[in-house]
C-alpha cells in the first residue's frame, strides 16, 4: 500500500510537468522539463560553490568542521524556505487526504507516502548545497574519501531533520491559517518573508563572510551551540560520535514527528475552520463588463493562491526592492559605471536589464488554464470566446504588473534624475511584459495540465510555467546582450526604444498567436 | 427548443454515445435515464458546447452550436453533476460573476439572486468562500447561477444529488413554474420516482444508444418507470 500512495505522490509531481498524460510525447515534455531543471540546478550549484570556496578560506581558522557546518546551515534553510508551504498543502491540505482516509489505508501509510515525497524534494534542494560544498570540499583538500562517505550518512540524517522541522512548521501554518478568514495573505507575507530573509542572506553572503573572517573564533564557538549544524562538521571532518549522535537525533526526531503526525492525522486534515462566518448584507450590485469580469476573476484567483502568488509574483516585489536599493546606493552605482569607463547615462540600461530580467521571471499567466483544472466547464458553458478567456488571461498578467513596474520605473527616474529615463525603462518593461503574458497563455494552452490535487503543483512543476520562466529570463538576457552592443552605437536612449520596437512587434505577433492558434485549442480542451 | 441530431462520440475505441436523436420542445420537462455510463453526462456536455460531437449537430432555439456556440450558450443553462465551482470566490461574487458574463441587468440580478438564495435556503451563506461550502451547497449556489439569467433552455445533469429535501421540493416546483413560462429543461436523473412525476417525456439510453424516448404516459404503459427501465436495462449487470 505504502508503495502505491508513494508511486502516486511522485507519478503526480511529474505528470504536472508532462503535456499529458495520452500524450505520445509525455516522454520527451518530461525529459525536456527534466533537463530544464538540471540547467536551473546547476546554475544554483555553481552559486553555492562559489560561497562553499569563500568559506574553505577560512577553515584554518576556525577549524574544517565550520566549513561544512556552514553547508549544512544553509541547506538547512533552503530545505526548509524551499518546501513549508508545499508541505502545507501536499500534506495538510491535499485535496485526497478524505479520500484517503476513507479507504482502508491507515494514516501511517498516507504520512509515509507524503514524508517520502517531502523527503526526496529536501534532497533535491539540499543536494543544491551540498554538492557543491563536497566537490570544493574535495578540490580543496579537506574532505578526504572516509569523510566523503560520512559527509553523505550526515547528509541524510539533516536531511531527516529538516523535513521533521518543515512538517512541524508546516503543521502550525496550516492551524494558525485554517483560524483566518484571509489566511492566504499570512501565507503571501510568510513566504516572502521567509524567502527575503534567505536572498538578503544570500546577498550580503560576501559582508557575512568577511564577518565571519574578522570574527572567526567567537563565530565558531556561537555555531558550537547550534549542536545538529556542529555535529554535522565534525562529522564531515571523520568524528565518529559527532556523526553518531547526529544521526541518532535527526533519526529520533524524525521518528517523533512522524509518529506524532500518523497519530493525529486524522484530526489535523480534517480541522473545521474556526473563523467567524461574515455576514450577508443584500446590497447594490456592481455590473461589471465580460472583459473587466474575466480579470477581475484572474485577479481574484491569484490573490487566493499563497503559493501562486510566491512563484508567479515574486519578481514584481523584487523589482520594487531592487528599484528602493538602487535609489539608496545610487552612489555606488555611480562609481561602479565610470570603473568600466562608461558615462552615467548607461544606468538606465543597467535599470532596464534588471527590470526586463526580473518581469521575465513573472509568470502569471503561464500556469492560468492549467488553473481552470476542474472549473473549466464553468467558462466552457458560458456564452464567452476563448479568444476573450486567453485575453483576459493575459491582461490580469500585464494589469497586475503595472503598478510595481510603474513604482520602480519612478525609482530608476529618480535615481537616474531623467523622468525620460524612467519613462522609457517603464514603457519597454510593460511591452515586455506584455510579450510575457501572451507567451504564458499559449505556451499553456498548448500544455494545459488540468487534473491536479493541488495547485501548488501546477504553479512550482508545471512545464508551462517552467519553460516560460526560462524563456522570460533567456528573452531578458538576449535583449540586453543586444542592448549592450547597440549601445556601442547609439545613445542609451535610444536603444531602449529600440528594445521598445523589438517587443511590441513580438508581443503583437504573440498575441495574434493566442487569437487564432491558442483559442482553437482551447475550444477542443475537453472540461 | 433543443434539437439533437444523430449525435455520436467516441473516446478512443469506445463509442460514448451512437446516433442519438432527440427533440425538446419549449415548456417541457424531458428527462434522461440511464445506466452509469451510459452516456448522459457526454451527451449534456454536447448540448451546452463543452465537448464536440464526432458526428451530428446540435440546435438550440435553431441555431447550429456548432457554427455560433456563443448564441447557443446565452440561451442555456448547465448544472453538472458535480459542482466543481470557483471556490476562491465568495458566493455572492459567483453569483456576480456569472450575472456578468451572461449581461444580467443589476435590477435582475439583485431580483433573481435575491428570490432564489431566498426560496434554496443560502443567503445566508452567500458572503462566505465557495471552499467553505458543503456539497449540498454548492449545488444550491449552482442551481441559483443558471437561473440567474432565466435560460431559455436548462440543462442539469443529476440536479438533485445534495440537495436537502426542502431545497429539492424548491427546485422541482422552480422547474415546473419555468417551464410553463415557456422554459425547456432536460435533465439527468437516476431517481425515478423524481422523473415519472415531473417529466412530461422521457428517453432512456442504453451503452451509448436511445432505447425509448417519447411522452411519459407512452413509456411506462400501464407499468412504472422503474419497471420499464429496468426491462430495458436487461441484462447489463
Amino acid at each position: 500500500m505504502i508503495k502505491q500512495l508513494i508511486k502516486v505522490n511522485l507519478s503526480r509531481a511529474m505528470s504536472s510537468m508532462s503535456r499529458n498524460k495520452l500524450s505520445a510525447k509525455k516522454n520527451a515534455s518530461l525529459a525536456g522539463t527534466g533537463i530544464i531543471i538540471l540547467m536551473l540546478a546547476l546554475v544554483f550549484m555553481m552559486l553555492f560553490a562559489t560561497m562553499a570556496f569563500g568559506l574553505s578560506q577560512i577553515s584554518e581558522i576556525t577549524g574544517v568542521w565550520f566549513y561544512y557546518s556552514g553547508g549544512g546551515i544553509m541547506a538547512f534553510m533552503l530545505m526548509f524556505v524551499g518546501s513549508v508551504f508545499y508541505t502545507v498543502s501536499a500534506l495538510y491540505d491535499a485535496k485526497d487526504n478524505e479520500l484517503l482516509l476513507s479507504m482502508p489505508v491507515h494514516p501511517a501509510a498516507i504520512v509515509t507516502a507524503r514524508m517520502m515525497t517531502l523527503l526526496i524534494l529536501n534532497a533535491c534542494y539540499g543536494g543544491v548545497v551540498l554538492i557543491p560544498f563536497a566537490a570544493v570540499g574535495a578540490a580543496s583538500g579537506i574532505l578526504s574519501p572516509l569523510g566523503g562517505v560520512f559527509f553523505a550518512v550526515s547528509s541524510i540524517a539533516l536531511i531527516l531533520l529538516s523535513a521533521a522541522f518543515t512538517c512541524a512548521i508546516a503543521w502550525i501554518i496550516a492551524a494558525i491559517s485554517s483560524r483566518l478568514r484571509r489566511k492566504e495573505i499570512v501565507q503571501t507575507v510568510l513566504l516572502f518573508l521567509f524567502f527575503g530573509a534567505y536572498m538578503v542572506f544570500y546577498f550580503n553572503l560576501n559582508n557575512i563572510i568577511a564577518g565571519i573572517q574578522a570574527n572567526a573564533e567567537s563565530i565558531a564557538s556561537a555555531v558550537m551551540w547550534i549542536l545538529p549544524f556542529y555535529w554535522f562538521g565534525r562529522a564531515c571532518e571523520g568524528d565518529i560520535l559527532s556523526g553518531l549522535l547526529l544521526a541518532a537525533v535527526c533519526a529520533a526526531v524524525f521518528a517523533g514527528v512522524f509518529y506524532l503526525l500518523q497519530r493525529n492525522f486524522i484530526s489535523i486534515v480534517t480541522r473545521k475552520t474556526a473563523a467567524k462566518k461574515r455576514k450577508y448584507k443584500a446590497g447594490e450590485m456592481n455590473v461589471r463588463n465580460l472583459r473587466t469580469a474575466l480579470i477581475s476573476k484572474e485577479a481574484s484567483h491569484l490573490f487566493a493562491s499563497p503559493m501562486y502568488m510566491f512563484n508567479a509574483a515574486s519578481g514584481l516585489v523584487f523589482m520594487v526592492i531592487l528599484a528602493v536599493f538602487a535609489l539608496v546606493s545610487r552612489g555606488t552605482l555611480e562609481s561602479a559605471i565610470s570603473m568600466i569607463g562608461l558615462d552615467r547615462s548607461f544606468e538606465v540600461l543597467i535599470f532596464a536589464a534588471v527590470a526586463l530580467f526580473l518581469a521575465g521571471m513573472t509568470c502569471i499567466s503561464a500556469p492560468s488554464v492549467s488553473l481552470e483544472g476542474k472549473n473549466l466547464w464553468v467558462i466552457k458553458s458560458a456564452p464567452v470566446r476563448a479568444r476573450d478567456v486567453l485575453l483576459a488571461k493575459a491582461a490580469t498578467h500585464i494589469v497586475i504588473s503595472a503598478p510595481p513596474v510603474a513604482l520602480s520605473s519612478l525609482l530608476a527616474g529618480i535615481a537616474t534624475g531623467s523622468a525620460a529615463d524612467g519613462l522609457s525603462v517603464f514603457v519597454l518593461t510593460m511591452l515586455f511584459t506584455a510579450l510575457i503574458a501572451y507567451a504564458g497563455v499559449a505556451i499553456n494552452t498548448a500544455m494545459p495540465k488540468f487534473d491536479f490535487v493541488s495547485e501548488t503543483a501546477v504553479v512550482k512543476q508545471s512545464g508551462a510555467v517552467i519553460i516560460m520562466v526560462l524563456v522570460g529570463m533567456l528573452a531578458a538576457v538576449l535583449l540586453s546582450v543586444a542592448g549592450g552592443f547597440l549601445a556601442v552605437f547609439l545613445p542609451p536612449l535610444a536603444v531602449i526604444w529600440a528594445a521598445c520596437g523589438v517587443c511590441l512587434a513580438a508581443a503583437l505577433l504573440v498575441r495574434l498567436l493566442v487569437i487564432k492558434v491558442s483559442a482553437k485549442k482551447f475550444d477542443a480542451l475537453a472540461a | 427548443m433543443l434539437r439533437i441530431e444523430h449525435y455520436t462520440k467516441r473516446y478512443g475505441d469506445k463509442v460514448a454515445v451512437d446516433d442519438l436523436s432527440l427533440h425538446i420542445k419549449k415548456g417541457e420537462i424531458y428527462g434522461f435515464i440511464g445506466h452509469n455510463g451510459a452516456g448522459k453526462t457526454t451527451t449534456l456536455k454536447a448540448c451546452c458546447g463543452i465537448i464536440k460531437p464526432d458526428a451530428g449537430e446540435i440546435y438550440i432555439d435553431g441555431i447550429s452550436m456548432a457554427r455560433d456556440p456563443i448564441a447557443c450558450k446565452s440561451r442555456l443553462a448547465y448544472i453538472p453533476d458535480n459542482p466543481d465551482l470557483y471556490e476562491f470566490m465568495t458566493g455572492i461574487k459567483y453569483l456576480n460573476f456569472i450575472a456578468d458574463v451572461y449581461r444580467v441587468s443589476k435590477k435582475e440580478r439583485e431580483d433573481r439572486i435575491g428570490r432564489y438564495s431566498d426560496m434554496l435556503g443560502l443567503t445566508s451563506d452567500l458572503a462566505q468562500r465557495v471552499s467553505s461550502y458543503s456539497h449540498g451547497m454548492k449545488q444550491k449556489l449552482a442551481v441559483i447561477s443558471a437561473l440567474i439569467h432565466d435560460p431559455a433552455l436548462l440543462l442539469m445533469d443529476e440536479p438533485f444529488v445534495g440537495l436537502d429535501p426542502a431545497a429539492s421540493h424548491q427546485l422541482k416546483q422552480l422547474m415546473r413554474t419555468m417551464c410553463d413560462n415557456g422554459t425547456a429543461i432536460f435533465f439527468s436523473t437516476h431517481v425515478l420516482e423524481t422523473a415519472e412525476k415531473l417529466c412530461d417525456k422521457v428517453a432512456i439510453i442504453k451503452g451509448g444508444k436511445l432505447v425509448v424516448s417519447g411522452p411519459m404516459d407512452e413509456v411506462r404503459g400501464d407499468a412504472s418507470l422503474e419497471e420499464v427501465f429496468l426491462e430495458l436495462e436487461g441484462g447489463h449487470d
